[in-house]
């Protein structure tokens, strides 16, 4: 398959030029309630060419080897447009020439397991939610999905890369007379199915924390002192932080380019951050971005310093940076952008879940994620549940919490960090494109001053 | 194509087949300067069968081997997915504008003459960050099922968009969409620049009830819960607060709100629905009525009831129309228009909060009709004027209860979001 999307790349008299063609085999076995909703094994491929001219960078995605030469033409013609009407011309941060195949490690492939045998593992979570009587309804799927990717640039890279991911994740959906509350299951990985064996335990305490929300006080507007369990930290690092260290996001906004410099105290001195891709057996583990550099771990703040940023090749160029290896895109349908691998605030040794309770005294303890989103500086996402801290003990469950905030003013209201990290099984991060194996995580997490939506 | 229908019939399953392409190419301009302009090109098929009972599907990019791809659906109808629906045979729909000749000789050049029109319309009224985008689409999609339907469709649309970023990142955006290549009015940029003076002045309303002005950008934080509400796989769920309200009050009688893909006046209008349903105008709530509930072939089958044409490709979330099978969803929705201008609907309000855009309209507890959102541009109202940008504030509530204290709805219906007017509500929770 190399030798035939180098014979592409020949179509094409540019100054640089890359194509990635990927084979994307799915698999889903969904559950709706106790039926068997949609059941489908499929793979479907396509290419994306990227051709640099005269400072003028362009994509094309396809899907018909046949239109190969269309497409080329396409992307150097738009190549060609960007060259003669751009003030900055584009350039390429180097990468050291690769030519190599690479297969992660992975317990239990799922090609290696039958469809029955991961409709039964869909099935046996999904009864634990429905055996309870609040549960009223699921939706709940086994998902795997395998990339197959292949890369050549005109620089001589040449790289086959599998990716596999796989999931059971959904949601479960509890009522109470006319009170309706549901809560996300997420489990998964990117080193095999092992990840989605023996997890009864995880979904049955779970259906208990989303029965138990039925009887759960709303919570009441205002601004509180929170915590934030591991998976809502790790969603608040990737929200209100992460994408700010996307250089692509930042690159052309100049207010907020000077407000993020390198060596701007950001957050308080609790803080320090990290993206890693190359941690081993994570979600989200990958050896090369979609441009073919080696992915690697970035220090993105170190005591509240900004000390680093997340780079494609082109970025890196222009903000004097090396590439990081951070350009990913969903699948054949797309030209990769800068993406978030896996980022987690480092955990403090000295401070476990007890002195962060004592630390607070009197606010919220907020669980689990369904979701965030950023705009500009400001961001917002919804905690699953959460409880009321009274005297460091514990109290009533709430519901329906939303917190938002702005980036700058909640990085430096993190009172302490916890030493328990926990890394994130299921990603979604949609920023123009779904990156399933976007990973983020941390350790259980102080915040003074948030604000939290309900009523008041 | 004539390969794989013949390879379909020999399963003896009932089969549709759905395929479409489709060219898309864009510019985008980032803080005054060109940033990107890039073409795609795709296509694909999928295959649905329906044999005793049960439902196959499959998809592909490359019709390449049509018996690989009826394999991978006769496979999938073995594992036991119910279908108790069999396809429509539709043999005649009305003849709707959905595509314009001129959209096919567009180029890459032209659509950035545009984008540089408006960002130097925007550049000359405003010193701040002005993004600029313009993008093209055309598709031909076609459905052929066993029951004789055949039915081809080809679609356009332009979509334009202009915004100013502040400082503090909130966006002043207008966006406009037509059939093919035409320029954005400058009285709409023009509007946006009015507003962005707003943005020097930053205002913390008290936290308590307010009147909340919805644009239509702003909009699907409430219609994501209609749709969900209104869904016919949520009552068969049993999982909607709407489940036996079919001809009752729930909303004020202001409120009539359609789902209409017959309205060929913008781009995206629908004779029938991805499964060759005949589209038509369905309203959901008649003056504040709950009119009933809207179906797919399949959950109108586990229902009991007559599909209603509303089986698509996608959901809220999106979706790629090949990889998706076709289920419960409202494309069109949109209030009908009030009386009201905008300035009146200020003057209306008096004081409160006007959003243009929210942040997290997707996350809560939709399917009881929950929303809290944060304010990615909320502008604040007091003595019927514009005096301030909102900050660091939340809105909450439930639309089952906010729609009974609608008080308002504005006469611009805005293209680009489905030609939804704005709304007023009264007594709308802000927390800050």
């Amino acid at each position: 398959m190399i030798n035939k999307i180098k014979e592409i790349l020949e179509l094409v008299e540019a100054d640089y030029a890359d194509i990635r063609y990927e084979v994307k085999r799915e698999t889903m076995a969904a559950f709706s309630g106790r039926e068997l909703a949609r059941v489908n094994t499929n793979s479907a491929d396509g290419y994306v060419l990227r051709v640099l001219y005269k400072g003028g960078f362009s994509s094309t995605a396809f899907t018909k080897s046949e239109d190969a030469a269309k497409a080329a033409a396409a992307a150097l013609a738009n190549a060609k447009l960007l060259s003669r009407n751009i003030k900055k011309p584009v350039s390429l941060a180097g990468t050291p020439v690769i030519k190599t195949e690479f297969h992660p490690e992975i317990s239990e492939s799922p090609g290696t397991i039958s469809l029955e045998e991961k409709i039964d593992l869909a099935r046996t979570y999904n009864a634990i939610l429905l055996n309870n009587p609040k549960v009223v309804t699921t939706s709940l799927a086994y998902s795997e999905i395998c990339r197959d990717k292949y890369f050549a640039s005109t620089e001589g890279t040449e790289i086959h890369e599998e990716l596999e991911t796989v999931s059971i994740a959904g949601l479960g959906t509890a009522k109470s007379g006319g009170l309706t509350q549901s809560a996300l299951f997420l489990t998964g990985g990117s080193d095999g199915v092992h990840r989605l064996r023996n997890r009864e335990e995880y979904f049955e305490k779970n259906t208990k924390f989303l029965t138990d929300m039925l009887s759960a006080k709303p919570v009441t507007g205002g601004v509180y002192n929170v915590i934030l369990d591991q998976e809502l930290a790790g969603v608040f690092t990737h929200e209100a932080f992460g994408h700010f260290s996307e250089a692509d996001l930042i690159e052309d906004r100049p207010e907020l380019r000077k407000k993020m410099s390198l060596g701007a105290q950001l957050g308080s001195e609790v803080v320090s951050i990290i993206d890693d891709p190359t941690v081993p057996r994570q979600l989200g583990f990958y050896k090369f971005d979609d441009e073919g550099v080696p992915a690697k771990r970035v220090q993105l703040m170190k005591k509240g310093v900004l000390t680093g940023r997340l780079h494609s090749r082109r970025t890196a160029a222009a903000f004097g940076a090396e590439a990081t290896g951070h350009c990913v895109a969903e699948d054949y349908r797309y030209a990769p952008i800068v993406r978030m691998g896996t980022i987690m605030i480092e955990p403090d040794p000295a401070t476990d879940f007890e002195k962060l309770l004592r630390q607070l005294d009197n606010g919220l303890y907020l669980c689990g994620s369904k979701g965030g989103q950023t705009s500009g500086e400001n961001f917002t996402f919804d905690a699953a549940w959460g409880f009321e801290v009274k005297n460091g003990k514990i109290g009533q469950m709430l519901r329906d919490i939303n917190i938002m905030g702005n980036m700058f003013t909640t990085m430096k209201n993190i009172a302490a960090v916890g030493n328990d990290p926990l890394l994130s099984e299921f990603g979604g991060c949609g920023k123009g494109q779904t990156n399933r194996r976007s990973c983020h995580g941390g350790p259980h997490i102080l915040i003074n001053g948030v604000v939290v939506g309900g009523v008041k | 194509m004539k390969d794989l229908i013949e390879c379909a019939g020999r399963t003896g399953a009932e089969f549709e087949i759905y395929s479409r392409s489709l060219e898309t190419k864009a510019v985008n301009i980032e803080n005054s300067e060109l940033k990107g302009a890039n073409s795609d090109m795709s296509s694909g098929i999928s295959l649905r069968l329906v044999k005793n009972g049960m439902s196959g599907f499959s998809f592909t990019r490359n019709l390449i081997d049509p018996k690989g791809l009826v394999d991978n659906a006769v496979a999938s109808l073995a594992a036991g997915v119910e279908a108790k629906f069999s396809f429509p045979r539709t043999r005649e729909c009305p003849k709707l504008r959905t595509y314009s000749d001129k959209a096919d000789g567009i180029s890459s050049e032209e659509l950035l003459v545009e984008g540089f029109r408006m960002r130097d319309l925007l550049v000359k009224r405003v010193k701040a960050q002005v993004n600029t985008r313009v993008g093209l689409f055309i598709s031909e999609s076609r459905i052929i099922n066993s029951a004789g339907t055949d039915i081809t469709w080809k679609e356009s649309s332009v979509e334009k968009s202009g915004s100013i970023v502040s400082g503090g990142g909130s966006t002043y955006s207008v966006a406009d969409c037509g059939f093919d290549l035409h320029p954005m009015p400058e009285a709409s940029l023009e509007n946006i620049t009015r507003l962005f003076e707003a943005d020097h002045v930053e205002m913390r309303p008290a936290p308590g009830k307010h009147k909340v002005l919805f644009m239509p950008r702003a909009m699907n934080t409430l219609l994501w819960r209609v749709q969900s509400g209104a869904n016919g796989q949520s009552l068969h769920q049993k999982i909607t607060p709407l489940e036996g309200k079919t001809r009752e009050k729930i909303f004020s009688d202001i409120l009539t709100l359609r789902n209409n893909p017959l309205n060929d006046a913008i781009p995206g209008a629908r004779a029938v629905d991805d499964e060759g349903v005949p589209c038509a105008d369905f309203p959901l709530v008649d003056k504040g009525i709950f009119k009933g509930f809207y179906y797919d072939l399949n959950y109108a089958a586990k229902t009991g009831v007559t599909p209603t044409g509303h089986g698509f490709r996608r959901s809220v979330w999106g979706g790629d129309p090949i990889l998706m099978r076709p289920q419960p969803y409202l494309g069109h929705l949109y209030f009908d228009k009030g009386e009201k201008t905008f300035n009146d609907l200020l003057k209306e309000m008096g004081k409160g909060i006007v959003v243009f855009g929210a942040l997290g309209y997707h996350t809560g507890n939709i399917a009881n009709g929950d929303f809290s959102i944060g304010l990615s541009l909320g502008l604040y109202v007091e003595g019927g004027r514009i005096i301030g940008k909102v900050k660091d504030t939340m809105v909450s509530g439930n639309i089952y209860e906010i729609m009974k204290r609608a008080v308002a709805v504005g006469c611009d219906s805005d293209p680009a979001y489905a030609n939804n007017p704005p709304v007023l509500f009264d007594g709308v929770d802000v927390s800050n």
